[in-house]
């Protein structure tokens, strides 16, 4: 059941009307049931198959969490009866302390290593045989997120106070249907307290989360869905369409996949804003960032913050690593404090490519970005000496410049995944030099790519569309301090009279309705990144 | 403290530490250099900051990473 297909719409009145239909006073027991049945039967409608694979999933890693929570109330019990206890010396109560701790250390980390083999041996086994067990990949993720936290003490885990009660409200935070196939990568303490607490009907709440549904199907069928067609014309015949349609192929792919991504997130968003959930944001213009460091910033968020918090921050600061660092600082100098972070990005990348496909494709895509990202960290003195140097660094344009080559960087390195193999992409990025085909382009054009010159005017009018929202965006929160909160167009727009607004939400349902690609004979478009 | 600001002050020269508070949410510090900072912090205190200490709140100012370091130091 894909999110836009016709049986999605309908399921999801059906929730929304069965979980504001209940009465206030019985929200907080009965809405989140509701949707733990309702993710159940989407996740269901995907494949029998799955439920096995998930419910592994949930089961492990609830009851292992479970076991941390008690091992870490029993060491507090034990650290709050010693400290209790005057007739001890302090030293002797603080070697006590220590030793208990570190048995008990030792038992949680045990039981996360098992836990954390058992499921990531399953993506592991997932990816390798590519087999099509939908959102494994995020929802193993967000588990994963929260088994650590339990074992940093970060929250008590679910189902401390009642071992058969916490699962249905795990299995819900795990399965939770808007967020289950593309993410984002919800972390349990920002999502819990709305997600059990009950939500009243708040009108305001409900029309935002509609608007953010509706631009998110814009992107997709009016956007997305239509380019794609010319992005898989144009990569499954590399030999063909190399040289000047290479850059086609990349642009179009950027294009498909910021409306394919962010639209379905926008829908997520969407979805949980009239739940009264709020879901963590996944993408901040990324078109727009300068640098590398900026695009990954704000391009698929919570997926760069779990690997940021889960493994470049836990190898980067083991006591192995930091005896490297002082290894390689007493021996390289000044170079030698970079080379262990330096190694741990390209692990991190590394692992990164594998989320996204076992593969040589995505190996090379996760290692390329390592590699481009190290380069970038060794040139900051240049570049800061080059901006120092020339005032003209300064300037909008050559911010524009630099949103410019940022922006073509990615699409390089983004056509590893879009193309067959490797192999097939090197030597497509040759063909931009070696064969450009100026003169195929000027006499046949855009034609034979499958889409028509209406098309075409679509998707340019959408892209500008997309940038205007992105500008709209950018100047609202021009004008605030970066530390607020950010100002969304949907709040700019409320502001507005009321004929502008009703022009723009009709303009908006209409371009879905007219020139959405969708209908009788017309099958709705998995999401791209549903395959990850 | 004073040793604490030359750490990050070697990061960039050109942000005033002693005043800045949100050094995470301001973007001003960011993983490369967050992981330095504790590698630094390793060697010249002898304290190991713990992956899950690594939270915007003991970042944001040398006034909030000294606290941290003086707690894990106890």
């Amino acid at each position: 059941m894909v999110f836009t297909s016709s049986e999605f719409i309908l399921f999801l009145a059906a929730v929304f009307v069965l979980y504001y239909a209940i009465p206030p006073k019985r929200q907080k027991a009965l809405q989140w049931k509701i949707l733990l049945a309702a993710s159940g039967f989407f996740y269901y409608m995907t494949g029998v198959s799955n439920l096995i694979y998930i419910g592994v999933t949930i089961v492990t890693t609830y009851s292992a969490s479970l076991v941390i929570g008690k091992l870490l109330d029993a060491q507090e019990q034990f650290v709050t009866k010693c400290k209790n206890t005057p007739d001890i010396p302090k030293t002797e109560t603080k070697a006590k302390i220590k030793a208990y701790k570190n048995q008990n250390n030792k038992k949680r980390l045990f039981l996360l290593t098992v836990c954390l083999l058992i499921n990531f041996g399953l993506l592991g086994i997932i990816k390798v045989n590519w087999l099509a067990i939908l959102g494994a990949s995020f929802y193993i993720f967000r588990s994963m997120s929260y088994i650590i936290d339990v074992h940093r003490a970060k929250f008590k885990p679910l189902g401390n106070d009642c071992i058969i009660g916490g699962l249905p409200k795990f299995a819900l935070f795990v399965s939770f249907f808007p967020l289950i196939m593309q993410g984002p990568i919800t972390r349990y303490n920002e999502t819990a307290p709305a997600l059990f607490g009950g939500n009243r009907f708040d009108f305001q709440k409900v029309s935002f989360g509609v608007q953010r549904m509706l631009w998110g199907f814009f992107k997709k069928l009016v956007i997305a869905d239509r380019l794609n067609v010319a992005v898989i014309t144009l990569c499954n015949d590399p030999e063909q369409y190399g040289g000047i349609y290479a850059l086609l192929a990349m642009l179009f792919y950027a294009i498909t996949l910021y409306a394919d991504f962010t639209g379905g997130i926008d829908i997520t968003i969407g979805i949980g804003e009239a739940l009264g959930i709020p879901i963590a944001e996944n993408f901040n213009r990324p078109f727009l960032s300068r640098n590398i460091f900026e695009y990954w910033r704000r391009w698929h968020i919570t997926m760069g913050t779990w690997f940021k918090d889960y493994l470049f921050y836990p190898l980067s600061v083991c006591k192995p690593m930091l005896k490297f660092s002082g290894f390689t600082r007493r021996y390289f100098g000044e170079v030698g404090k970079r080379i262990p972070v330096h190694i741990v990005t390209l692990v991190t990348w590394f692992a990164t490519g594998i989320w996204h496909g076992f593969s040589w494709n995505f190996i090379v895509w996760g290692l390329l970005n390592g590699v481009v990202i190290i380069i970038s960290t060794e040139s900051e003195p240049l570049y800061r000496r080059f901006n120092n140097r020339f005032a003209f660094t300064k300037t909008a344009g050559y911010a524009c410049f630099e949103v410019f080559r940022t922006f073509w960087l990615m699409c390089f390195i983004r056509s590893f995944d879009c193309y067959i193999g490797v192999r097939t992409t090197l030597s497509v990025h040759l063909s931009i030099i070696t064969n450009f085909g100026w003169k195929k382009f000027t006499t046949e054009g855009l034609a034979g790519l499958g889409l028509t010159n209406a098309d075409y005017a679509i998707v340019a009018a959408g892209v500008v569309a997309l940038i205007a929202v992105s500008c709209i965006k950018t100047k609202l929160n021009k004008l605030k301090d970066t530390t607020d909160e950010v100002i969304g167009v949907r709040q700019w727009l409320s502001g507005k009279p009321l004929p502008f607004r009703f022009a723009v939400y009709g303009t908006l349902l209409f371009g879905i309705i007219i020139f959405g690609v969708y209908g009788f004979g017309y099958n709705a478009q998995q999401f791209i990144y549903t395959r990850f | 403290m004073e040793q604490l600001l030359k750490i990050l002050q070697d990061l960039h020269s050109d942000i005033d530490f002693d005043s800045h508070t949100a050094l995470i949410d301001d973007a001003v510090l960011d993983s490369f250099d967050i992981v330095t900072i504790v590698a630094e912090v390793n060697e010249n205190f002898d304290v190991q900051i713990p992956a899950d200490k690594i939270v915007p709140e003991n970042f944001n100012s040398a006034a909030a990473l000294l606290r941290l370091i003086e707690s894990l130091d106890d």
